[in-house]
């Protein structure tokens, strides 16, 4: 035990305290990635980091909110994996007329889509199906619970939920239809900030979008850049304005579109020197 | 500066402290990563996640312990999460037992080179060098070892003594 405890005391002797040579590369990238370090700011990097999460936690939150209250067909559509209620089978009318709706919004936004469209229409149709069905259902009486009238103050019209018939997937596909723009975005892979005069600058038009969000992160995910507005431009100076190195990058866009459809693209990017 | 008022320094985002901060512990927690990763490459990836962590997490330094110790610890669960993605590295077959006698060729150690040991760490085989840092260098226990790298204590003993027979015949082949 005494050898072996002399063997361990040994190397760590000798390797504890051993100091490697660390390229100065090394501290740029982590001094560009704790904080903009101004000593005038003053503000700890934890904090800025803070910030900046903070920043784009309230942006897909307010991207949320918006989106939720832009699209109250969206829930009714959600609500069709709650159990049937009989009694709220009057209010199945409602609900259809509104996919209805959603549906010609869809149909103008993505023109490109014919294939989701036609199964929209094949949903809308059973919905107006299943509704007539079941109003004759109830006024046959078969549904006895039918005259309940505190449900049909019910702000949320889970009647929807008559559409069983509905597959779950092709219900699943018709949610993500409003949820992401079509608007096509020209990302360019790869730029050159070497000073050349070509290439130097990433420029992105995001005239088509509002509360437009861009973020360079490093393949390792830490941020080096992020802006807001109408027109990306950047050089490939990091926060600290150290140029960046080269290598694979990835960005993310944010933003909403004219329709106030969430647009969300990232893309890869080269840098190169 | 003494080490209260840099980390005070660090944290108000003064560049200075913080490039003083990295200058000082850097380049031992590089021969950290260097000891637990394969290419020097990985180990540059390592210091630098790592020391982005310890200034992310400077704040919660509680002056309990060394600094340097804090630091290593953040380099070394850095190094370890890595290796841990790197899965199939840790798939250890105890086929055949090595012999592990101490014998008192265990001194052939002590005229060896700190630079030249490292380099004969990192040409380790995956497997074996990582139970060898953690036990040998950073006194984890084989149990410790065994719940980092989910596998057994015993293959944490076993692969730690082929380790350290690896490098006794390294060093007495030179």
């Amino acid at each position: 035990m005494e050898e072996k405890d002399l063997f361990k005391d040994l190397l760590k002797n000798k390797l504890e305290n051993l100091e490697s040579p660390v390229r100065s590369e090394i501290w740029s990238s982590v001094s560009s990635s704790i904080s903009s370090g101004t000593a005038a700011v003053g503000t700890g990097m934890s904090v800025l980091t803070k910030i900046v999460i903070g920043a784009s936690i309230v942006t897909a939150t307010a991207t949320a909110i918006f989106y939720n209250s832009s699209n109250h067909t969206q829930e009714e559509k959600k609500s069709i994996e709650t159990p049937i209620v009989p009694s709220e089978v009057e209010e199945v009318k409602i609900p259809p007329v509104e996919v209805k709706e959603t549906h010609k919004e869809v149909q103008v936004i993505n023109p490109e889509t014919p294939s989701a469209i036609r199964d929209e229409k094949n949903i809308v149709k059973q919905v107006e199906n299943k509704s007539v069905l079941l109003s004759d259902q109830a006024t046959n009486g078969t549904i006895p619970e039918k005259t309940v009238e505190p449900m049909r103050s019910n702000p949320y019209p889970k009647a929807i939920t008559v559409l069983p018939i509905t597959p779950q997937t092709s219900s699943n596909d018709k949610m993500q239809l409003p949820k992401s723009s079509n608007v096509e975005l020209i990302l360019p892979n790869i730029f050159t900030p070497n000073g050349d005069g070509i290439n130097d600058k990433l420029t992105l038009d995001l005239s088509m979008l509002s509360e437009a969000s861009v973020v360079i992160l490093t393949a390792k995910g830490e941020v080096v850049h992020s802006a807001k507005g109408e027109e990306f431009n950047w050089d490939g100076h990091d926060r600290n304005s150290n140029l960046v190195p080269s290598g694979s990058y990835i960005y993310f866009i944010t933003g909403t579109d004219i329709n106030g459809l969430t647009y969300k693209k990232y893309s890869a990017l080269e840098i190169k020197h | 500066m003494d080490e209260i008022t840099l980390i005070a320094e660090c944290l108000r985002g003064n560049p200075k402290a913080q490039k003083t901060f990295f200058d000082k512990f850097a380049p031992k927690m590089m021969t950290v990563c260097l000891r637990y990763m394969k290419s020097s490459e990985e180990a540059e990836d390592m210091l630098q996640d790592g020391m982005i962590k310890v200034f992310n997490y400077l704040d919660r330094y509680k002056n309990e312990g060394s600094l340097e110790g804090w630091i290593r610890r953040i380099i070394v669960n850095t190094c370890l999460d890595q290796i841990r993605k790197n899965a199939k590295l840790i798939e250890v077959q105890i086929t055949n037992e090595v012999e592990h006698k101490v014998t008192p060729h265990d001194n052939v150690f002590e005229h060896i080179a700190a630079e030249q040991l490292l380099a004969l760490i990192q040409k380790m085989p995956d497997g074996y060098r990582v139970v060898f840092n953690m036990f040998a260098i950073e006194g984890f226990s084989h149990q410790e070892i065994a719940q980092h790298l989910n596998i057994t204590e015993s293959t944490s003993k076993s692969q730690y003594l082929r380790a350290r027979a690896y490098l006794r015949e390294r060093i007495e082949k030179r």
